[in-house]
């Protein structure tokens, strides 16, 4: 209440008061300023909150203060920015409902508390409940006033603002009131700097998703007028021959590109078959059904397919593999794991070499081993053996055709099965295949 | 109305229940009762409010007899105040009842004892004098 004598001029006491009003409303003028700048500038969101903790500090004197970002699923906030603490205290966390903080986090409302300690002494003392344990989530261990303001927008808890001291009367009902004020702008800018941060995160998503798609589209172009193209315009020259030795009269010669055709049918088939399966793997589109399987009916049955490459290089394949073992995979995609790894053997193995497919149960795990005496991969390629970038197929030992897609398959479906797989290899000694598969016992 | 010697907001510090205060009431039969409490809340310019927690005899007397003399201690100044109130009401909600139900949730919480500490009502008085002592 301001008092006037009678000429109608102001008392110099509510002069003095009126002039501490104007200086503190002016100093609180230039905080929202400082914190306005702060709030729009383009940094981290962490950097931003820290800054203004060092504000509110230098200007308001809050020495020790916290900002905590809520995880409402896991019901925890987690510190984010810390002024006046050890710089461990960030990442730490408080339950929802722990403490001064977790409960203006619950209840969506602000709480000043002083004297805290000596209060909690009466409680305890009035109740006779004996021995204190003052556990205190986070901050100071002896603080006597606390204040906690929930950051809200559109009445979501974004944020908490927590400030303590040691001393008493720190926070007055003004301090409060200015402080939940600038809790408005502080709670906008946050939502606003998160949903900054998921959208930057969907978009890094999105363009690594565009930059697959890209690749594999680039994948299939190649195939497509690299290894699709070979065995067409092998048919072409093929049915030019025919109808040249035709005209000749020539049958044996008619007879022997017989099975030269055979073999290029098989070799597109197989092309074909892992094209589509690929193309599937891409666009989610397998269906796995998993079912328990004896592993050693199921690979005899996938090196009969091979009996014929295997002959015709004179090569030895020996399936050391117990009769009880079995495997819990989807069938289609594990055969075709196997039907490339014996193909690729086959293919980079030279004549009468030896191919050895071994099993073991490890556990909930089997392992299956398959080891060639093949010509062996080299270190830089087989960094790459399962990537698809700069897969080119490469010839066999005797300029057999591959379609550079069948390892990349093998590490899809493996995976897709709950496998892993491991190649060890060196030129010249040879290639170790390792994978290991739920057991289906 | 209430002629106030001294305001209410002007003893603010004296209301943050650092120092506790001293409070005098009486039976029907003015038999006097002087005990200590922990805080004495600010509730508006001519209202304060003392926290109900447990049956006591300063709880029993106001309930008789409204008149309640305290005295209370600036942690700033150690000024000492008398201030002269008379019982209103109970609050068992609304805005005064939940800030005060909030401070003892917040002081039990830390203790984990918020099942013992109850705020069973927000005892409201109305501010009939504020003196210096």
């Amino acid at each position: 209440m301001l008092t006037f004598d009678s000429r109608n001029r102001m008392s110099s006491p509510d002069i003095e008061k009126l002039s501490l009003q104007l200086v503190d409303t002016n100093r609180k003028m230039e905080i929202f300023r400082k914190v306005s700048f702060e709030l729009n500038k383009l940094v981290s969101l962490p950097e931003k909150l820290q800054t203004i903790l060092a504000i509110l500090n230098e200007q308001f004197g809050l020495a020790n203060s916290l900002i905590l970002i809520p995880d409402h699923e896991k019901q925890v906030l987690t510190v984010v920015a810390g002024h006046g603490y050890e710089a461990s205290i960030i990442g730490q966390q408080v339950s929802f409902g722990e403490g001064l903080i977790g409960l203006a986090a619950v209840r969506k409302k602000h709480i000043n508390l002083t004297g805290i300690r000596r209060k909690q002494h009466y409680l305890a003392t009035v109740s006779n409940e004996g021995d204190l344990n003052f556990v205190k989530p986070i901050g100071l261990t002896d603080a006597e006033s606390q204040v906690a303001i929930p950051l809200l927008s559109n009445d979501e808890l974004v944020a908490v603002l927590m400030a303590e001291s040691r001393n008493f009367c720190v926070y007055d009902q003004a301090d409060e009131n200015f402080l939940i004020t600038l809790a408005q702008p502080l709670a906008v800018s946050i939502q606003n700097s998160m949903l900054y941060d998921s959208m930057e995160k969907k978009i890094k998503e999105r363009t690594a998703e565009l930059e697959r798609l890209n690749n594999t589209k680039d994948k299939f172009f190649s195939i497509i007028s690299h290894d699709l193209r070979g065995p067409v315009t092998s048919f072409q020259s093929l049915t030019r021959l025919f109808s040249h030795y035709n005209q000749e009269g020539q049958s044996d010669k008619i007879e022997s590109l017989c099975s030269k055709v055979e073999q290029s049918v098989d070799n597109l088939n197989h092309l074909l078959e892992n094209l589509l399966d690929w193309s599937l793997s891409q666009t989610n589109g397998i269906q796995c059904s998993f079912e328990t399987i004896s592993l050693r009916e199921f690979l005899q049955n996938i090196c009969q397919i091979y009996q014929p490459n295997l002959s015709a290089k004179e090569i030895n394949l020996a399936l050391d593999v117990d009769d009880d073992i079995c495997i819990r995979v989807d069938r289609h995609t594990s055969a075709t794991v196997f039907r490339n790894l014996i193909s690729n053997s086959i293919k980079f193995t030279p004549r009468n070499g030896s191919i050895r497919i071994a099993a073991a149960t490890e556990g909930r795990q089997v392992r299956i081993e398959l080891r060639d005496s093949g010509v062996g991969i080299d270190c830089q390629r087989l960094l790459n053996v399962f990537q698809l970038q700069g897969q080119r197929s490469t010839f066999g030992t005797e300029k057999e055709k591959g379609t550079g897609l069948g390892l990349m398959l093998v590490k899809e479906f493996t995976e897709l099965n709950d496998g892993t797989i491991t190649i060890q290899s060196e030129p010249g000694k040879g290639t170790l295949v390792t994978i290991l598969l739920p057991n289906g016992k | 109305m209430s002629q106030l010697q001294i305001r209410l907001e002007e003893i603010m510090p004296a209301l943050q229940g650092v120092i506790p205060s001293i409070v005098a009431t009486s039976s029907l039969d003015h038999i006097p009762n002087v005990t200590y409490i922990s805080q004495i809340y600010y509730v508006d310019p001519g209202h304060v409010a003392l926290s109900f927690q447990f049956f006591n005899k300063t709880i029993r007397n106001v309930r008789e007899n409204p008149m309640l003399v305290a005295i209370l201690t600036c942690p700033v100044h150690y000024t000492l105040y008398k201030m002269t109130l008379r019982y209103k009401e109970s609050q068992t909600s609304g805005e005064i009842f939940d800030n005060m139900s909030m401070q003892l949730d917040a002081l039990a919480i830390v203790q984990k004892k918020e099942h013992i500490f109850k705020l069973r009502a927000a005892d409201i008085y109305e501010v009939i004098s504020i003196v210096n002592v």
